[in-house]
């Protein structure tokens, strides 16, 4: 078990950060994704490759979560008894490139980019059509050349 | 030069913690049938050929316990005493009724058993007894909710992925109190806002939810498994420590493997992985790994778990026999973790 997490986490990881732009939220999700690797693992079938099984989670989860944090309404924090929260403040220009997009079209983006996967790959983790996925590639990379990214 | 996530290195080791812990608790899965009969077979006919010599009934004992309690009931007819058990979004009636509330991963009965708080996925549900959705609220990952108050003024703690939350009894008032450790909240009885929680640094905080003042903190540390009230005395389990707070003041350690912990009758009930004790006596012990403990509500047994067995254990406080319950996921519908035990 743990040289699969150790050779999956990272991607995993960076993954559900790129989608949700928010570290906490995406350590819950990686998490979350492992966590049911776990109890699935006995019935797994081992002939299929892991990664894209827990990428096919973790995109999912990703948007979920990045959908739901744009509905919910959340009040004031307690900020004088809490602990401080140790995430890094840097911003790489990825990240703030793909904040201003949907969810959708950022994890599209990131499985092509960052996971590699090709779009009929992507159309069926996400259990999508292909123009579908094609369509938010192309709107998700529009979007970030009119923002000046070089070379999307 | 490759993309890296904020606090990617302490984040995987962080969830390598929880996972490797979720690896080590899963239930194996159950052999074939064909191979479980021959393991039963092969029990049988060990215990058959080593008689009744006191060394052939500690084998005896030690291949009975590899296997659960012998002469388990095979379903749950009854519980030893009154009340009503709480397990995922099931409800086990004293009668040994059972009533599913719904598809739910666990729940929290309210200070007076009247409602049940339930989580699932990104919900955080309110139900009735009876298992009509009083309101529910759509959060990330909910996870550990938990219901104190008075019976006219209550607060749901819970958590929406590593964010503690605090909500009124009624659904308003939603109020997140940052990032913690992701250990469950305990309500302190007789005080109904006060909350004992755990941040990332392994502080214990005690805080006034309703002013935001915090009551005392401990000394930073390792992450505990449970946090428990004792009358007015706060009880921090760790992995190999038990530690108690008189207030700020640290008032006694214990050193140990430790499992799980409840209060039962006003006195702290411990598992260690093998064994159950109240006040330093063994009350039972086994070859087995143990999994949790709850106390009945008149403080008379301890329901145990026993997940490689499938087995609840009801061990009589004041002793006597314990009475053991085989095939509780089956019953169950795959749920054996139980959330709670109530009048």
């Amino acid at each position: 078990m743990e040289r699969l997490y150790r050779a999956h986490w990272p991607r995993a990881y960076r993954a559900a950060y790129l989608v949700v732009h928010d570290s906490a939220g995406a350590e819950d999700i990686a998490q979350e994704a492992f966590l049911a690797a776990v109890r699935a693992l006995d019935r797994f079938d081992r002939r299929r490759p892991f990664g894209p099984w827990l990428h096919r989670i973790v995109v999912n989860r990703a948007i979920d979560w990045a959908r739901a944090r744009a509905l919910r309404a959340e009040v004031e924090a307690g900020d004088e008894l809490v602990a401080p929260d140790m995430s890094s403040n840097g911003v790489p220009e990825l990240v703030r490139r793909l904040a201003p997009l949907p969810p959708d079209q950022r994890a599209v983006i990131v499985l092509r980019h960052l996971l590699e996967y090709t779009p009929g790959e992507i159309a069926e983790l996400l259990d999508l059509p292909r123009g579908t996925v094609n369509s938010r590639l192309r709107r998700g990379l529009d979007a970030l050349r009119d923002d000046g990214v070089p070379g999307a | 030069m490759e993309f890296r996530a904020p606090d990617e290195h302490r984040a995987e080791e962080r969830g390598w913690r929880v996972v490797s812990a979720a690896y080590d608790a899963r239930t194996p899965v159950r052999r074939p049938q064909r191979v479980r009969a021959a393991v039963m077979v092969a029990a049988v006919a060990a215990i058959a050929a080593i008689g009744v010599t006191p060394p052939g009934r500690a084998v005896v004992h030690r291949v009975r316990a590899a296997i659960g309690v012998a002469n388990a009931d095979r379903a749950l007819y009854s519980l030893p005493t009154g009340g009503r058990v709480l397990a995922g979004g099931w409800v086990v009636n004293a009668d040994g009724s059972t009533r599913r509330l719904g598809d739910y991963d666990e729940s929290s009965w309210s200070p007076f058993g009247r409602y049940v708080v339930a989580a699932k996925g990104d919900r955080l549900v309110a139900l009735t007894a009876n298992g009509d959705v009083r309101w529910q609220l759509g959060r990330p990952v909910v996870g550990l909710p938990r219901w104190g108050g008075t019976q006219t003024d209550t607060r749901i703690a819970y958590f929406s992925g590593q964010r503690l939350h605090v909500v009124a009894g009624d659904g308003t008032g939603d109020r997140d109190l940052g990032l913690m450790a992701r250990v469950a909240p305990a309500w302190r009885p007789g005080s109904p806002f006060t909350l004992a929680y755990a941040d990332r640094h392994g502080r214990v905080w005690v805080v006034r939810t309703d002013t935001g003042r915090a009551v005392f903190h401990t000394q930073p540390g390792r992450q505990p498994r449970k946090l428990l009230w004792l009358g007015d005395r706060l009880v921090v389990v760790g992995p190999t420590w038990i530690e108690t707070y008189a207030g700020a003041d640290h008032v006694d350690v214990t050193r140990g493997r430790f499992v799980d912990a409840a209060v039962v009758g006003g006195r702290l009930a411990v598992l260690s992985t093998h064994r159950v004790t109240l006040d330093g006596r063994t009350l039972f012990s086994t070859t087995g790994r143990l999994g949790q403990i709850v106390a009945s509500p008149d403080g008379r047994w301890l329901l145990v778990t026993w997940p490689e067995a499938d087995q609840w254990l009801f061990v009589p406080v004041h002793g006597g026999r314990v009475r053991a319950v085989g095939n509780i996921a089956r019953q169950l519908d795959g749920t054996f973790a139980v959330d709670g035990w109530t009048s």
